[in-house]
């Protein structure tokens, strides 16, 4: 009788159920929690001036200087001597100069180098970056070369 | 008195004992279409075992996992290139790591020194060596890919300083490790 009444127990799930259910929910609350993290490639970093020599022959390219309270857009290349200065903050106003310029320049190089000043914070200079990556319109320098040296 | 006569404390034994095995059968009965009626849970322990095998083999899909704190908080950035895997520099408002090693403290607001640097570039070579080892013995090549994650507060000489160090390494790939998540 004692034998028969054991072969129609089932298994006790709830406690294995209770184990799974605070392991689902642990899971969840971590992964709410987990940063959700990209990347940005970046070319190598080099010393000496931004964009390498000052021949004419070159194709225009830019080089883009963080300073402590400005924005500079400096052009080498077929764009040497191009210089302009943007507030500190106008993330939108250089997205719209890189614009105009790659317009104005169509054989503008894909690359842009981007430099800053020792003490510069390293989110500025991310906030650059993203900036001349793409703007509404779409991509505009994919390539970002991070150079050592301010541009004056 | 007849013998006919049932004696009344028989009588009410007699109906006190049908009416116990009544509610025995009932509760017997009762109880067998509980069984059959309880919750079936075996349904339920297998959405929750697929639902937890899918949460860990998403939380393992995640190449590096980092923990932010006060001195370490990487910016936000409109980046959506998803991240891949490779030796990890750490660079924090207090330290350098590389792969979760500390290999220099910094003093809070000052810059890193020569001699901080040529240790951050011994560790940079050690590291490149053992994966040059472990690649001639069957595991994976050294491909030269080095993930930056930095404070977003770091100095610009520090980090141009790393991955100056890192160039001189033979670390050839540099990838800036950023939060998804648009403007700071």
């Amino acid at each position: 009788m004692a034998g028969g009444g054991g072969g129609t127990e089932e298994l006790n799930l709830v406690p294995y159920l209770d184990i799974m259910v605070n392991l689902i929910m642990f899971m969840v609350v971590v992964t709410a929690y987990l940063v959700q993290l990209k990347e940005a490639p970046i070319m190598a970093p080099s010393y000496g001036p931004g964009g390498g020599g000052s021949s004419g022959e070159q194709k225009p390219y830019l080089t883009v200087a963080i300073t402590n309270n400005a924005i500079q857009v400096v052009g080498g290349g077929k764009a040497q001597g191009m210089e302009q200065t943007l507030g500190k903050d106008d993330y939108a106003g250089l997205a719209a100069q890189l614009r105009a310029l790659k317009t104005a320049m169509p054989d503008m190089a894909e690359s842009l180098v981007v430099t800053a000043d020792n003490q510069v914070p390293y989110k500025d200079v991310v906030r650059v970056m993203d900036a001349a990556r793409n703007d509404k319109a779409g991509s505009l320098f994919p390539n970002i070369t991070l150079s050592v040296t301010v541009s004056k | 008195m007849s013998t006919s006569e049932t004696n009344p404390a028989e009588t009410s034994e007699g109906q006190g004992s049908s009416d116990d095995d009544m509610l025995l059968m009932r509760r017997r009965k009762h109880k067998v279409a509980g069984a059959n009626e309880g919750l079936n849970l075996t349904a339920m322990m297998d959405i929750f075992t697929i639902i937890l095998v899918f949460m860990i083999k998403q939380y393992e899909a995640a190449p590096q996992n980092i923990t932010l704190s006060e001195d370490l908080t990487p910016p936000k950035s409109t980046s959506e290139a998803e991240m891949v895997p490779g030796v990890a520099l750490t660079i924090s408002k207090t330290s350098i790591l590389l792969d979760n090693k500390l290999v220099v403290t910094i003093e809070r607001g000052k810059s890193v020194t020569p001699a901080q640097w040529a240790v951050v570039a011994k560790a940079l070579a050690d590291r490149r060596d053992t994966i040059i080892a472990l690649g001639d013995r069957g595991g994976a090549k050294f491909t030269g890919d080095v993930m930056v994650i930095a404070d977003g507060e770091v100095p610009y000489e520090t980090l141009s300083g790393a991955l100056f160090q890192a160039g001189n390494e033979k670390y050839t790939t540099y990838r800036l490790i950023l939060q998804a998540g648009g403007k700071n």
